[in-house]
């Protein structure tokens, strides 16, 4: 098996057999690894901050995207965007590492409709990066660790503001 | 049933109104838009309290119309299209829950700004039918019942006080105090403290401060913020006399033959109607959905709606939001461990420019940008030119900016003028999921508070400056702020030209009275909710005089 090959499959794996993730099942598979691969470029690994696979960006969109509280506008975009992306840029996904990311640092200075789905993603990434670990992303509270956040107490015991 | 009091929304217009009346034996039914929720159930969730509409409708479903000047003519668009929500907590309490708690007092003149200033042109700027020297016994009992903290300060533009002290002292503060203080003193300017409707020690039930690090915007679980919630409504359960029923939208009130209000008809969270009847009627929606339920509320008695016979309601809507300007502070300004000490308040207002010989001006309140961080985040996905920031460059921006800078505001409160351009109407062609048209806001402002803005935002920047803040950055405009409302149903001495009589009882309807901010003709360079206490207070007692003389 190759690398990516095997990449891609740990992503759709992960979600795919996490019974929580259930919203997976109905996204296709190529539009998780893209989300996936996008989240990396946006949020890499570096001295001080965590990757987006570390503290779960994809994770924290997967599982709250259909939520009743998400704009079912951004969640159309978010979708179809992915859909459209993969159609613009076929090759995407064989792409070197320095490829992917230069194509898309370039088509967000080039093109509206690219920037938009780029800054929507960065948007519900950084919600993922510092919302609370509950709603799947910020894993042990990575993030807010990161740049030593002064969490407000009490944190919630249930996600959307449920009653106790 | 027939209760005696059915009190329309729970708020800081609500709360006393039912404390009061509860206390004195009457029968109070609250129909609460929102649910019932306590200090257990609140926490310091950014994405359930402040990114998600979790304690206020969704605009899909309700939503209000805006309209704006564009190109010389008045448009309106649907909140919807732009999440500007102009909702700001369906719950009981309402948004008491989630205020700031910066409390400040309308100064004498602010009753009488038409004498003292005179009347701009083209504004529809009125004294009030009462005075300071009326309202004066019910802000102090706001600070003993609510629960006001603070240090009272010999100062040119306080307020006389008929108590020497407030009932609770001041909460602790950060030490980027003594940086404001210093170098507004260098400026000759006098920094205040500023009084907060938060209790720094334990009150009956409620238990004091605990320095959360998330405030403003968010609910208290220990009970120290004076929301109606846990200050009044808490208290006025316990004398088994009010009835609160929740997710109770009321939609219309309903009127009988001899000009009274008989009942009121709300929608259940479901979406089926029900009708409540009682002797007398408390309207505290907040004061766009206040004019907009009168609006609504046509039949044969009313057909421009209830009270509105002389064509004033909705009128005069107000604000008292000015914009903000915000500096940034690090370690080169006071040691990082101080400047990030978490939870402790700034405190601290300006007032000299309060009022000024020529024109009413306003007030500067100084406050950390709130400690959330995902919204900070979110600005910093942009660089100057508006050019999205990725990779490295977004993840070392967000390393830098939290763990070595902290944002300091400077929020600007202006009285805003009354004038024809700025209103609450309803339009049959918008309607919400219930069928319900919505509130247009037309939010037109008087050119001259966008002048007041201005000179107070360059005071501001002086007083950033002297204090050596970096990146400092200003967002002014005539825009209204959605959680500063008042105006709609204005209260004065003539039925032509006002809505309500100087105990804010309608002057068409005998047992409808409107206890929110919705009967301020002026609101003050202040936030309004302290105001609005004190005054619903004060109802409170004209209609316990008037129960016991059965003018009802």
């Amino acid at each position: 098996m190759k690398r990516r090959t095997f990449i891609q499959f740990s992503v759709i794996s992960t979600l795919l057999f996490t019974t929580n993730y259930s919203i997976a099942k109905t996204i296709p598979s190529n539009t998780i690894v893209l989300l996936e691969e996008i989240f990396q470029i946006i949020f890499p690994k570096t001295k001080n901050m965590p990757s987006s696979t570390e503290f779960g960006a994809l994770e924290y969109l997967i599982l709250n995207i259909s939520h009743r509280t998400f704009d079912d506008s951004d969640k159309t975009f978010i979708l179809n965007g992915a859909n459209d992306f993969l159609n613009s840029f076929p090759e995407f996904f064989n792409l070197t590492k320095d490829e992917k990311q230069q194509l898309i640092f370039s088509i967000v200075k080039e093109n509206y409709y690219a920037r938009s789905w780029i800054s929507k993603l960065t948007y519900y990434g950084l919600e993922g990066m510092f919302s609370d670990p509950l709603y799947g992303g910020n894993k042990n509270q990575i993030a807010w660790k990161s740049i030593n956040h002064n969490v407000g107490y009490p944190r919630p015991k249930k996600t959307y503001g449920q009653k106790i | 049933m027939i209760y005696d009091v059915c009190v329309v929304g729970s708020g800081a217009g609500a709360g006393p109104i039912i404390y009061e009346l509860s206390l004195k034996g009457l029968k109070v039914c609250v129909l609460e838009k929102g649910d019932i929720y306590n200090e257990k159930d609140f926490s310091k969730d950014e994405l359930a309290v402040v990114r998600r509409p979790i304690y206020t409708p969704s605009l899909k479903d309700e939503y209000h119309t805006i309209e704006e000047l564009r190109d010389g003519k008045w448009v309106k668009f649907p909140t919807y299209e732009t999440n500007w929500s102009f909702w700001n907590g369906s719950l009981l309490g309402g948004s008491s829950n989630f205020m700031s708690g910066f409390f400040h007092r309308l100064k004498p003149n602010d009753f009488k700004l038409a004498s003292i200033y005179g009347k701009i042109d083209n504004s529809n700027i009125v004294d009030w039918p009462i005075s300071y020297e009326d309202l004066e016994p019910y802000y102090e009992k706001v600070e003993r019942v609510v629960g006001v903290s603070g240090e009272v300060q010999e100062y040119k533009n306080s307020e006389p006080r008929s108590t020497k002290d407030y009932p609770f002292e001041s909460l602790k503060e950060n030490k980027i105090v003594n940086l404001i203080d210093e170098s507004c003193k260098q400026l000759g300017i006098t920094a205040m403290k500023t009084p907060r409707a938060i209790i720094s020690r334990q009150k009956d039930e409620r238990n004091s401060c605990y320095y959360s690090n998330y405030c403003g915007s968010y609910a208290c679980s220990s009970g120290a913020k004076g929301s109606s919630r846990a200050s009044l409504i808490s208290k006025a359960l316990k004398t088994n006399n009010v009835t609160i029923i929740a997710n109770a939208f009321v939609i219309k009130l309903n009127t009988s033959k001899n000009k009274k209000i008989k009942s009121a008809t709300y929608l259940t969270k479901s979406g089926n109607k029900k009708e409540l009847k009682a002797k007398l009627f408390v309207i505290a929606a907040q004061a766009v959905e206040t004019s907009r339920l009168l609006l609504n509320s046509k039949d044969e008695n009313f057909p421009n709606g209830v009270s509105n016979n002389s064509e004033n309601v909705g009128k005069n809507f107000l604000s008292s939001s000015g914009g903000i300007v915000s500096g940034s502070f690090d370690e080169s300004n006071m040691p990082l461990k101080d400047l990030f000490a978490s939870g402790l308040f700034v405190n601290r207002a300006i007032l000299d420019w309060y009022y000024t010989s020529k024109f009413k001006g306003g007030l500067l309140e100084l406050v950390f940008e709130h400690a959330n961080p995902i919204r900070r985040a979110g600005f910093m996905r942009w660089d100057n030119n508006a050019d999205l920031i990725l990779g490295k460059n977004l993840q070392d921006k967000i390393y830098e900016e939290f763990t070595k800078t902290r944002r300091l505001n400077i929020e600007i409160f202006q009285d805003w003028t009354p004038t024809d351009n700025s209103f609450i109407s309803v339009d049959e062609k918008y309607k919400d999921k219930y069928g319900i048209p919505v509130a247009n806001i037309r939010i037109g402002a008087d050119p001259k508070d966008l002048k007041v803005s201005k000179i107070l935002e360059e005071k501001a920047i002086e007083i950033f400056k002297k204090m050596k803040a970096k990146d400092i950055q200003s967002d002014i405009s005539a825009l209204p702020s959605s959680n500063l409302q008042a105006g709609g149903c204005r209260f004065g001495n003539n039925p032509k030209e006002s809505v309500l009589n100087k105990y804010c009882q309608s002057h068409e309807v005998n047992n409808l009275f409107i206890t929110d901010g919705s009967f301020m003709p002026t609101g003050g360079s202040v936030p309004y909710t302290w105001t609005i206490y004190a005054n619903s207070f004060r109802i409170a007692d004209f209609i316990k005089e008037s129960w016991e003389k059965k003018l009802f």
